[in-house]
């Protein structure tokens, strides 16, 4: 059941929410984000996620800053920007709305 | 046996066996067509190499250092396709590595429209839009239309002011290449898109990138920050004009807009006064020459004055740097301001022009019955 496609839908429509949550927390790596997301119902992949992620910061939802790795080329280390975080919480708080608006409609 | 090569991802430099190539080449083809229309396209491609590159040196060491097929199949499989918010025409959804994934044909010519072509336009860019619908030189059909307007005694110069209007203007990239009859998705054109927003948007977004990192490490950055900028990733860097390009731009700007808006009240006057009076201000034309060709004369003239004044407005457009776009509109509104001031004063200080207008104000039904009557006089007289 959850394979079908709407349920794809609201997952990824949910994703770009779950990045901002993420990153909010740390300056992430997209391996970290990636295995956060692992295991979840959110698991998701590199091949969507770089595009996904260069979309926010073209939007300067966030923001990155290369820094050096233990083995090979430096990597992209992703920080929420301010206009990021002020659409975290809109989003926080839509996502709570939303919730109440199930709840009540199921009394 | 099977063949290796060697493969760079991204500086990292890795062995492969050949199916192993092939299929890492499909998988990043098959990527850069999904992101075709994504500003970031490069970048994205630099990440995915990257990260492919981190997944393959994890595969090996330990008495390993070939990449097999087996593990770049694994790899592209955990990097997953590539997916954009909007489903690329043509992508097949949800279809594992790129293993197998074709692309669809593309098409080969586009749909073909006439259009008025503004680049490189000498009047209106008439004959520059049929030059590039029937795919010739634009000299050639220059040519041609003036030995037509000879030979037709200036009436095809009439057709051309018809199709400067009528005929709409090539102003995207995708009309722009409906005017050459190209294919919208051609490679060429993808590229000369993506030249063009990295020219435009990227610049700006940069150029405040940039200041505000500027500010950053003025206050409270140590020396080692490294750049976030990425040169293989960008490469449509624009010289950042200096401030003093700027302040000259800015006092250039006004000038040309006082002259050129002076160009246009005296041509507009003269237009005017030579519908209204047979003669410009006064100077009657020679015997024998038609009013309308007198206007044709007066738009040529015009636009060979005005064309050296516009180069110089757009250059110094370009001095502005990235911040242009309020310049620009306020240069406009100058200009407009400049025309209806100095329209106002020909209207009341040339003799005969007032009434002019006012008698076209008044009935300007009557105009095409008026210009009748001319061209009927005209003829008798002839």
């Amino acid at each position: 059941m959850a394979s079908d496609v709407k349920f794809l839908a609201i997952r990824k429509g949910l994703l770009e929410f779950l990045l901002l949550k993420i990153v909010s927390a740390d300056k992430v790596y997209v391996a970290d984000i990636l295995g956060r997301l692992e295991g979840t119902e959110f698991a998701t992949q590199e091949g969507t996620l770089y595009p996904l992620l260069s979309k926010m910061r073209r939007e300067s939802l966030v923001d990155y800053e290369w820094r050096e790795s233990e083995a090979g080329p430096p990597r992209k280390y992703y920080r929420l920007t301010a206009k990021g975080r002020a659409q975290l919480a809109e989003l926080n708080d839509y996502w709570r709305h939303i919730n109440r608006t199930i709840q009540q409609l199921e009394q | 046996m099977n063949k290796v090569t060697t493969v760079n991802l991204n500086g990292r430099v890795y062995q492969v066996e050949e199916q192993t190539h092939d299929l890492l080449r499909a998988y990043l083809d098959e990527a850069a067509r999904m992101l075709t229309d994504d500003p970031d396209c490069r970048e994205i491609l630099v990440d995915l190499e990257q990260a492919i590159g981190d997944k393959g040196a994890r595969c090996l060491g330990a008495g390993r250092d070939v990449l097999g097929e087996a593990d770049m199949k694994r790899i592209l499989a955990e990097m997953g396709p590539v997916e954009t918010g909007e489903p690329a025409a043509g992508a097949a959804p949800g279809a594992g590595a790129a293993a197998g994934a074709g692309s669809p044909p593309r098409e080969t010519s586009g749909p073909k429209r006439l259009y008025l072509v503004k680049e490189g336009e000498m009047i209106a860019g008439v004959c520059n839009g049929l030059a590039a619908y029937f795919g010739v030189d634009p000299t050639i059909v220059r040519l041609i239309f003036v030995a037509l307007l000879v030979l037709s005694s200036g009436l095809f110069g009439i057709a051309y002011l018809v199709m400067m209007f009528v005929v709409p203007t090539a102003k995207t990239a995708e009309e722009r290449a409906a005017a050459r009859g190209l294919p919208f998705n051609a490679q060429e054109l993808v590229e000369q898109a993506k030249r063009h927003y990295a020219d435009v948007k990227d610049s700006t977004q940069r150029w405040r990138d940039r200041r505000r990192r500027a500010k950053e490490r003025a206050f409270w950055r140590p020396k080692e920050q490294r750049s976030y900028e990425e040169p293989q990733s960008r490469p449509f860097e624009r010289p950042q004009p200096g401030y003093g390009a700027r302040i000259a731009a800015g006092i250039v700007l006004p000038l040309l807009g006082v002259i050129s808006a002076a160009l246009t009240v005296a041509c507009l006057v003269a237009g005017a006064s030579l519908l209204a009076t047979v003669g410009i201000l006064g100077w009657n034309l020679p015997p024998g020459v038609p009013p309308w060709v007198a206007i044709l004369a007066l738009v040529a003239v015009f636009a060979l004055i005005n064309a050296p004044l516009r180069a110089v407005r757009y250059a110094t457009y370009e001095a502005l740097g990235p911040r242009r776009g309020w310049f620009v509109f306020w240069d406009g509104v100058l200009w407009l301001a400049l025309v209806i001031v100095a329209g106002w004063i020909a209207m009341h200080h040339v003799p005969g022009l007032g009434e002019f207008i006012q008698h076209l104000f008044h009935d300007w039904r009557a105009i095409p019955y008026e210009f009748a009557r001319m061209a009927a006089q005209r003829l008798a007289g002839a």
